[in-house]
């Protein structure tokens, strides 16, 4: 029974994926184009067009690279669902982290070695302190974290996007006005993730999701913080009463969520950019929620679910070639997430599907 | 002969249980049929069966001599059938009336809700039954007891002939449950069949005609009022005999472990629900503390665990005062608690049973190690206290929201003995649980008393309070109005004293 609801847990939102897919095909369908030709276009962009290109990452490279920054906000989502708390603030975070990864990456310059341990500590430390506002308040006043995280988000935007990249640390400052870039002056060699192939722009940035994913897992599953962690998201009124210091729990989950948040950032300015743009584009945060949504809350859902939509992503752009825009990803994935929050929709056609073989699968007790 | 209600060889088969197992009985028309059993027992499903929320696997369901294939609440409700559920179905903001005609109402020019017409409706049917409501109050303003009036109106108002009551006076105070059987036997007069479906014996004894006893999906026995009693349906039940009276040699009280002095304590709105409240336990005695639900028992056992802060007081703990309301000084104090909610407070219900049975105690060398849980060790406390507390399934992996009601406050009990504490804090310890676990659970009380605890048993139920304690406080709008011996306490005193009747500090002073 156990082993069944496992079953149906895994297959919400695989089918939740499809349904996704599904409906996509059919509104570019009504478009006028052919679902087929398109999704053979967009499984080609993802995965390459032989196995030779796959396993040369001149497609799956780009598509493992959006994974990986799909990974850590998502990641950042999820343990902050664990302790119980909503962290719409991923957005904010990231982005503070970008700009201190972009700072940091641009006055340092020692060896990669020295470099990017250092940028990366100070970026979680930061990022991580920028989530922790929203949960003291939460803690000490009362306040909904949602709506503190929100205001975070547009804290950091404007004051990242619309002062520092474009006052205190814009590249005119540094380089002087008579170039015509936007945004920070580029970082140094040295502070670089750099691309591990040549001819695609794959870094080490799978690598640190990939360690993100294995520390969060122990952590959470192993650990006497992930239990306390687990026990105050899972039932806070039961965590106080055995002595549980909820609120210090609550900070700490929020400040490892803002953490992994910054380190995402990190990666997109060290790897990625270069630099933090002067327009920056949005939606890592958010594009997180989606992912710990889909993947169930856990770190390894969220890790597949990422990588999958990494892929999707990387290869929707293949399928403007006969005009769909690549937009049209976020159509799928925003129909997976609809049928996510709505999955007691699939529990029900899952349980009676279950129902006609083997009997219901709640067993209702006396 | 005509019956309401016919079942044969009704049998229903889940996943790794057989939840009913060949059930037949019939319900005559007109009158109070009861079915017993422990939590588990199948009462549940035979009900769900009959409302048509289940379809069998086998067996026969007749209402009123048709037999009913493809049976759906839709189809069980136009038979006749009414359910009253356990737990409310109704609406706070909406008036009686509305709630009642909710899904049926009374139109009037084609569009609008006749209120009027509805509003009288109600009146006829409450009056017709001699069930007093007021049809234009709130739901949300009256009382539990009242509530449930509504519940069973809705189902007359549907043309219920058959009601089924779901545990019905597991929500109600003794008064509302005496009201309740009036209502019971005026539905009776008027001809209507009810099956009332429950666990405590006595109240069955009181309002049934005949009573069916279920256990692990089979019927035990059906026997008639007259020809049976209490302990012989207990035996029916559980498969042995129960004692009803708890095993328990005289208390050997020693030295003072809690002492409580002119607490004040404010419930959440602000207003004083505990007023001066002193008292002391020693070690080796059980105190019960006795009142009817909302004297002040909840606020003041949350401040002795540390959960609310007390206004103004002392609260000592062998002799040493504790300022800081924190359950984790509370606890480290020697204080460990049996909450009145073991699914809302005493249990994370997704977290599995041996997660359960450590769950304050993580930084202890058992369950971890440098910050890292020791499975092994978890582990295996879990196999031992599972093994311990009898507590079923055997598998610690399964999620506590899996287990029985019995089951689940079996692992609160298990934790909270395992602290080893000095003070044991019971609030409602048997609340909603069967007779099997309740004895076990009372049973654990006194154990822990003999080995030199002090337990403060609170509890809504007279009979435990008597039972299980040594000397009784009741507790009446905040105040401790007295204290009896257990032994010479009587039912009739104690009801004096928690209804406000008597107050045994004012004859002292006199």
């Amino acid at each position: 029974m156990k082993k069944r609801e496992k079953i149906i847990d895994f297959l919400v939102p695989v089918l939740s994926i499809l349904l996704g897919f599904l409906i996509s095909a059919i509104m570019i369908k009504a478009t006028g184009k052919s679902p087929l030709q398109a999704y053979k276009l967009l499984f080609q962009g993802s995965f390459g067009k032989s196995i030779y290109d796959f396993f040369t990452f001149k497609q799956s490279g780009e598509a493992l690279l959006k994974g990986a920054q799909l990974t850590l906000t998502g990641l950042s989502v999820a343990v902050a669902f664990k302790g119980g708390l909503f962290n719409i603030g991923a957005e904010g975070q990231f982005i503070v982290g970008a700009i201190v990864a972009a700072y940091f990456g641009f006055i340092l310059n020692i060896s990669p070695w020295v470099n990017i341990p250092i940028i990366l500590i100070l970026v979680m430390l930061i990022s991580g302190a920028y989530a922790t506002i929203a949960a003291f308040l939460k803690v000490k006043f009362g306040i909904h974290e949602v709506i503190i995280t929100i205001m975070l988000n547009w804290i950091a935007i404007h004051l990242v996007e619309n002062w520092i990249v474009v006052g205190p640390f814009s590249v005119q400052k540094y380089i002087g006005s008579a170039t015509s870039a936007a945004g920070t002056p580029n970082v140094q060699d040295t502070s670089r993730l750099m691309p591990l192939f040549s001819g695609t722009r794959l870094n080490a940035s799978i690598f640190i999701a990939i360690v993100a994913v294995v520390i969060i897992y122990i952590l959470l599953n192993r650990t006497v913080l992930g239990y306390e962690i687990q026990a105050t998201g899972k039932n806070i009124k039961a965590a106080k009463y055995v002595g549980i210091n909820v609120g210090k729990t609550m900070i700490v989950s929020m400040f490892i969520s803002g953490a992994l948040a910054g380190l995402g950032g990190a990666c997109y300015v060290l790897g990625t950019e270069k630099h933090f743009p002067g327009v920056f584009p949005g939606g890592f945060g958010f594009d997180g929620i989606t992912m710990a949504l889909i993947g169930g809350g856990s770190p390894i859902g969220t890790f597949f679910t990422s990588i999958f939509f990494g892929f999707v992503r990387a290869g929707a752009t293949s399928m403007q070639l006969m005009g769909v825009h690549k937009t049209f990803t976020d159509i799928i994935q925003g129909i997976a997430t609809l049928f996510i929050a709505a999955q007691m929709i699939i529990r029900y056609f899952l349980m009676k599907i279950g129902r006609k073989e083997k009997g219901p699968i709640k067993v209702m007790g006396g | 002969m005509d019956y309401a209600l016919e079942l044969k060889d009704i049998r229903k088969v889940f996943p790794g249980v057989v939840a009913n197992d060949g059930i037949s009985l019939s319900v005559r028309k007109g009158e109070v049929f009861a079915i017993v059993g422990e939590n588990g027992a199948g009462k549940t499903t035979l009900m769900n069966i009959i409302y048509g929320l289940y379809t069998p696997d086998a067996g026969e369901v007749k209402i009123f001599n048709k037999e009913i294939k493809h049976n759906t609440p839709k189809k069980a409700i136009e038979m006749g059938v009414g359910m009253v559920h356990q737990h409310f179905m109704l609406i706070p903001k909406f008036t009686v009336t509305e709630n009642i005609v909710l899904g049926n109402e009374f139109v009037k020019n084609g569009i609008l809700f006749d209120k009027e017409k509805s509003k009288a409706e109600v009146k006829k049917i409450s009056e017709m039954y001699g069930l007093n409501v007021d049809p234009g109050e709130l739901v949300g303003n009256l009382p539990v007891g009242i509530q449930q009036r509504v519940e069973i109106l809705k189902v007359l108002f549907r043309g219920a002939e058959i009601l089924i009551l779901d545990e019905p006076t597991a929500v109600l105070t003794p008064q509302e449950t005496k009201e309740l059987f009036v209502t019971i036997n005026a539905l009776k007069a008027k001809g209507k069949t009810v099956i009332f479906i429950s666990h405590k014996l006595k109240e069955v004894l009181e309002i049934s005609d005949r009573i069916t006893v279920l256990k692990g999906g089979k019927v035990m026995g059906t026997k008639n009022k007259e020809d049976t009693s209490e302990s012989d349906l207990a035996r029916l039940m559980v498969g042995r005999d129960v004692i009803f009276e708890l095993p328990k040699v005289e208390a050997n009280p020693k030295e003072i472990i809690l002492e409580v002095s002119n607490l004040v304590i404010f419930n959440d709105k602000g207003i004083p629900s505990v007023k001066n409240v002193s008292f002391k336990l020693r070690s080796g005695e059980i105190l019960g503390i006795a009142g009817v639900e909302g004297n002040g028992q909840k606020e003041l056992v949350e401040a002795i665990t540390g959960l609310r802060p007390i206004k103004s007081g002392k609260v000592k703990i062998r002799g040493k005062e504790i300022e800081k309301f924190n359950p984790w000084i509370f606890r480290n104090a020697g204080i460990a608690h049996i909450p009145e909610d073991r699914r809302v407070m005493g249990l994370v219900l997704p977290f599995t049973v041996s997660y359960n049975l450590f769950l304050g105690r993580q930084n202890e060398n058992i369950f971890s190690n440098k910050g890292f849980l020791n499975l092994k060790g978890i582990s295996q406390f879990a196999d031992q206290k599972i093994e311990e507390f009898d507590i079923r399934p055997r598998d610690r992996n399964l999620t506590v929201d899996s287990l029985s009601g019995g089951n689940q406050q079996k692992v609160v009990v298990a934790r909270e003995v395992s602290y080893d504490p000095d003070v044991l804090v019971a609030s409602q310890p048997t609340r909603g649980l069967d007779v099997g676990a309740t004895e076990f659970v009372q049973k654990k009380l006194i154990e822990q008393r003999d080995e030199g605890k002090a337990v403060l048993l609170i509890s809504l139920e007279l009979e435990e309070i008597m039972n299980v304690s040594d000397r009784i406080a009741v507790l009446y709008n905040g105040e401790i109005v007295g204290e009896l011996n257990a032994k010479e306490a009587t039912e009739e005193e104690l009801g004096l004293l928690m209804l406000g009747v008597k107050d045994m500090r004012k004859e002292v002073a006199k």
